[in-house]
This record gives C-alpha cells, sequence and structure tokens, in this order.
C-alpha cells in the first residue's frame, strides 16, 4: 500500500555566499509500509528538507522518490504533514480546524460534523473543540493538528519534530498516543526528531543523519517489545548505541567518530 | 476601560497647551484674522442651533461612506487577484505606480467635467483616495499569507477557490484591516477637498461659504468639526481592528 522507496535524493540549496550546499546528498532509503520510522539528527541537518520532498511540497534536485513506485511530484492527502508550528488557522476553532480537511476533501454537513468530532476524540480533545488555538496549550494544539491530518485517514504521516516545544510530561502522553494510533490504523509514519531519547522509544526504526555530510550515517532496527519501558536496560542499550553513532560517548574505547563506522552500519528493511 | 486620572491629564496636555496659545494669539489679533477659542465655541454653539452643524455633517459623512464604500469593493477583489497571481501584478503593477502618485485633487477638473457638480465629483475623489491604499494593503497582505498555511491546504487537496476563500481571504485579513483604516484617514482628508472645489453643501462647502462671508469664526469651527469626526471615525475602525485581532487569535 505504502512502501516509500529514496534512490539518490540529493537537494541543493544556495548558502547566504552564493556558494552551493548539497542539505540532502544522494539518500538512499526504503520505508516499509505500516513502518514507524524516526529520522534523528541534528539541527540544520536536512531534516524538514527530507520531510519536505516525501510529502511533495519540493522536488529533489537528483535522485527520485517513490510511492507504491509512483513518483511523488506533489503534495497528496494520503500523505498528511503536521509541520512543526502546526499550520493551524488561529481564526478557526479546533473544530473549524478539522472541519477545514474534510471541506477541502469534499466532504460537508452531518457527516463532516460526526467525522470531525470523532478526530477530535480520537486525540481526547472533545471538550476543547469550539476553542481557538490562541486558547488552547501547546500540547493541545498539537493534538489538534494530528486531528486534522488523521481525519482525512492517510496512509502516511509525516511529522516535523511535532513535541519538540512541548514539556516532558505532556510530550511522554503524546508519544504513546500516536504510537497507538498508528498501530490501530497501520500508518506509515516518518517521524522527524531532534531528541535521541524520543526517537529510540518510538521508532521500530532509527534513521540518523549528520549535521553536514547531507547523509544518512546509521540506521538502527529497533525491537523493543512496546509499549516499551524507558528504564529497562534493553531499552538503555539502544539508547547508548545511538549515542555512540553521533560520537557523544566518552568512555575512551567506544567513541567513534559519526560516520566513522560504516562497516557495522546495520540496514533495517534489507535482507 | 478604567483610565488613571494622570493618563487623562497627560493626554490632554496637548489640547489644553493648543487652546491657550491660541487664545494668546488672538489677543493680539481682530477677530476677522483669528478669533479666539470663545469665539469659536460660540460659533459652533450657533451653527448646531440653526441646523447647519448637523445638515453639512450628516452630507459629508454620507458621500464618505459612498465613495470609501466604492473604493473598498473596487480595491478588495482587485488585490486579492494580484496578490494571488504574481502574473497578474507584473501586468498591472507599472500602471499602479504611475496612477498612484496622481493626486485626487488633480482628478477634480475631470471629475467636474465627468458628473458635474454635486455628490458625484466629491465621492469619487473619495473612491480615488482609498482606492490605493487599500489596494496595496490587500496585495501585501495576500503575498505574506504564511506559506504553511498554503502548505496545509495543498496537502489536503483544497481547490483554488477555497484555498482563496477560507485560507488566504483570512489569512490576510487583519493586515488587510490596516490598510482599511489607512484608507479611511486618506479619504477623509480628500472629502473635505473635494467638497470645497465643487460641492454646495457639506463641510468642505460650509468653510468655503464662511470664508465668502469673513466669517473667520465658522471657518476654525468647520475645521474643528472635521479633525473630530475624522478622529472619531479612526477610533471606531480602530476599534473594530482590535476586536477582529481578538478573534482571529492575535495579540
Ligand atoms: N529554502 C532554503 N534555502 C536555502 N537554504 C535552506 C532552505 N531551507 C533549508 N535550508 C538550509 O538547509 C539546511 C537544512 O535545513 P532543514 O532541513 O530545515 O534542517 P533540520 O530540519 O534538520 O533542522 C539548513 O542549513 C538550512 O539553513
Ligand atoms: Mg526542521
Amino acid at each position: 500500500m505504502s512502501a516509500i522507496v529514496l534512490s539518490g535524493v540529493t537537494r541543493i540549496y544556495p548558502r547566504p555566499d552564493g556558494s552551493r550546499r548539497a542539505v540532502l546528498s544522494g539518500i538512499d532509503l526504503a520505508i516499509g509500509e505500516g513502518e514507524f520510522l524516526c529520522l534523528l539528527g541534528p539541527s540544520g541537518c536536512g531534516k524538514s528538507t527530507l520531510l519536505h520532498l516525501l510529502a511533495g511540497f519540493d522536488r529533489p534536485d537528483a535522485g527520485s522518490i517513490t510511492i507504491d513506485a509512483l513518483e511523488v511530484s506533489r503534495p497528496d492527502p494520503r500523505r498528511q504533514v503536521i509541520p512543526q508550528d502546526y499550520g493551524l488557522f488561529p481564526w478557526r476553532s479546533a473544530l473549524g480546524n478539522v472541519l477545514f480537511a474534510l471541506e477541502a476533501r469534499g466532504v460537508r454537513g452531518a457527516l463532516a460534523a460526526e467525522r470531525a468530532h470523532a478526530a477530535l476524540a480520537l486525540v481526547g480533545l472533545s471538550a476543547s473543540a469550539q476553542q481557538h488555538p490562541h486558547q488552547l496549550s501547546g500540547g493541545q494544539r498539537q493534538r489538534v493538528a494530528l486531528a486534522r491530518a488523521l481525519v482525512v485517514e492517510p496512509e502516511v504521516l509525516l511529522m516535523d519534530e511535532p513535541f519538540g516545544a512541548l514539556d516532558a510530561f505532556t510530550r511522554y502522553r503524546l508519544q504513546d498516543e500516536v504510537r497507538r494510533i498508528a498501530e490501530d490504523r497501520r500508518m506509515t509514519v516518518v517521524f522527524v526528531t531532534h531528541d535521541i531519547d524520543e526517537a529510540v522509544y518510538l521508532g521500530d526504526r532509527v534513521v540518523m543523519m549528520s549535521a553536514d555530510s547531507g547523509r544518512i550515517i546509521r540506521d538502527l532496527a529497533i525491537r523493543l517489545p512496546r509499549p516499551c519501558d524507558r528504564t529497562g536496560s534493553a531499552y538503555l542499550a539502544i539508547r547508548r548505541e545511538v549515542f555512540a553513532a553521533f560520537a557523544l560517548v566518552h568512555d575512551g574505547q567506544d567513541s567513534p567518530r559519526a560516520g566513522g563506522r560504516a562497516d557495522q552500519v546495520r540496514r533495517a528493511g534489507e535482507p | 476601560m478604567a483610565m488613571s486620572m494622570r493618563r487623562v491629564l497627560l493626554a490632554s496636555t496637548g489640547v489644553v497647551a493648543f487652546i491657550a496659545g491660541w487664545w494668546l494669539l488672538s489677543l493680539r489679533y481682530d477677530a476677522e484674522q483669528l478669533p479666539g477659542p470663545g469665539a469659536v465655541a460660540e460659533a459652533l454653539r450657533e451653527m448646531a442651533a440653526n441646523g447647519k452643524l448637523w445638515r453639512n455633517s450628516g452630507i459629508s459623512l454620507l458621500r464618505f461612506a459612498g465613495g470609501y464604500a466604492l473604493a473598498v469593493m473596487l480595491a478588495l477583489p482587485l488585490g486579492l487577484l494580484l496578490g494571488w497571481s504574481r502574473r497578474s501584478l507584473v501586468a498591472a503593477d507599472p500602471l499602479i505606480q504611475l496612477l498612484r502618485p496622481i493626486s485626487p485633487i488633480a482628478w477634480f477638473p475631470l471629475a467636474v467635467l465627468w458628473f458635474g457638480i454635486g455628490n458625484a465629483p466629491a465621492i469619487f475623489i473619495i473612491t480615488l483616495a482609498a482606492f490605493f491604499p487599500v489596494l496595496l494593503a490587500t496585495v501585501s497582505a495576500v503575498r505574506s499569507v504564511p506559506v504553511s498555511y498554503l502548505r496545509i491546504a495543498a496537502n489536503l487537496g483544497a481547490s483554488r477557490l477555497l484555498t482563496a476563500r477560507a485560507v488566504v481571504l483570512p489569512a490576510a485579513f487583519p493586515t488587510i484591516v490596516v490598510g482599511l483604516r489607512i484608507a479611511l484617514g486618506t479619504a477623509w482628508i480628500h472629502l473635505v477637498a473635494g467638497e470645497m472645489l465643487g460641492a454646495q453643501s457639506g463641510l468642505g462647502f460650509l468653510i468655503v461659504d464662511s470664508r465668502n462671508f469673513l466669517r473667520t469664526d465658522l471657518i476654525i469651527a468647520g475645521m474643528l468639526v472635521i479633525g473630530i469626526l475624522g478622529l472619531v471615525l479612526d477610533r471606531l475602525i480602530g476599534m473594530g481592528e482590535r476586536r477582529l485581532r481578538a478573534a482571529w487569535g492575535q495579540a
């Protein structure tokens, strides 16, 4: 249904001084149907750029992106993006924002109202349906954005640092909910984050990008029992592995430089 | 809204100083050149009593409302189009920049030639004066609609019409309202000019007519009324603007 294949994806942006920089350079990646993939890397490494390419907001300068063998050339309601700033319309209530999505899909009237309320209920926001975004907390806004995306029943959900601005308690709760909804609906999720713990906790797979290379430095399959225990030893071992990949471990023996251990890169999703 | 006494005092400083200075100056000149505040207040009372004040203000306000509404009805859709379509803006921009510097007053001889004397030329001038501020504000408001809103609409597969109506227009509206407010002030200024040049009624006419009878006190009274009405109009649209911002979720 929704296997995504990137091959040789390159995106070049001009630097302020006029020179050109490959923000993404020859990215190869196969995302399986129903996979929950976390794209992890420091700020500025090109995560949003990659997500915009997946969404069809932008086209690669070289390489191709296909979904079920069809070239991604423009946005498609079956692939819903939740932008970093949520992109809620401030002049519409929570319900109004969700209704807009249905209106865009040509769903109106009682059916639209029913589906919008169901989507808000799914994210636990029924009580705030009439509130406007400025009256909602950051976590609630994120939920509205989620409801707006889910109401059109996408096959792929593309989330850009969705919980970056939230406090830890809200973040943990939303992580669990997103994971649950994605499993229930068998959605393919690409979840961009710069938070190592979040990536390890959420992802079936963590794809890591380094700061300047525009490449994937590590692709790690995560096989933890769900819901996973944030304090368990299996979780902590994987977490440590990710820290190591970004050369954030300083114990003298196991501190490879980022990208320096290509021999040990495990490619999840490949035989 | 509770305003502290100190604030009221501070806010009236300019007005009080102005009246005091005016009064001092008026002592040195004769009343035909510069009547004092007392004489002007008396003139205002006279105009209010004989109905001139209400009649001429009413006529001016009606003309103003007509011209302003016409300008908004023309400039708003055109501005939406020009802001939305890059090509149409490229096509129209040189013409706009050519016409814009021509003062509405310069159109007056033509206006009288085309529409005769009366309401029409004054309304024409007001429309012209309000048209460009509304047009330019609308164009720039539409062009600065956040790209993230447009992406949301595109991602959901919204039609161009839905995007224009339900995304671009409401997103641009708070900025457009700023343009509406600027246009209001500009148009009000030109209303009086229009009426001074070719009308037989209205506040502008009142001033010209008073000059013909050397009633300096009435001239200044008329000017005061123009100023006060302009202030009231600005405050009204300012209130509307704040309400709108609140409804739009802006501070
Ligand atoms: N439209 C653009 N024009 C020029 N440079 C851009 C543009 N968009 C992003 N960049 C640059 O590309 C790099 C990657 O950006 P981005 O994908 O937003 O990173 P991330 O989401 O990982 O923080 C950054 O250095 C950014 O400055
Ligand atoms: Mg980003």
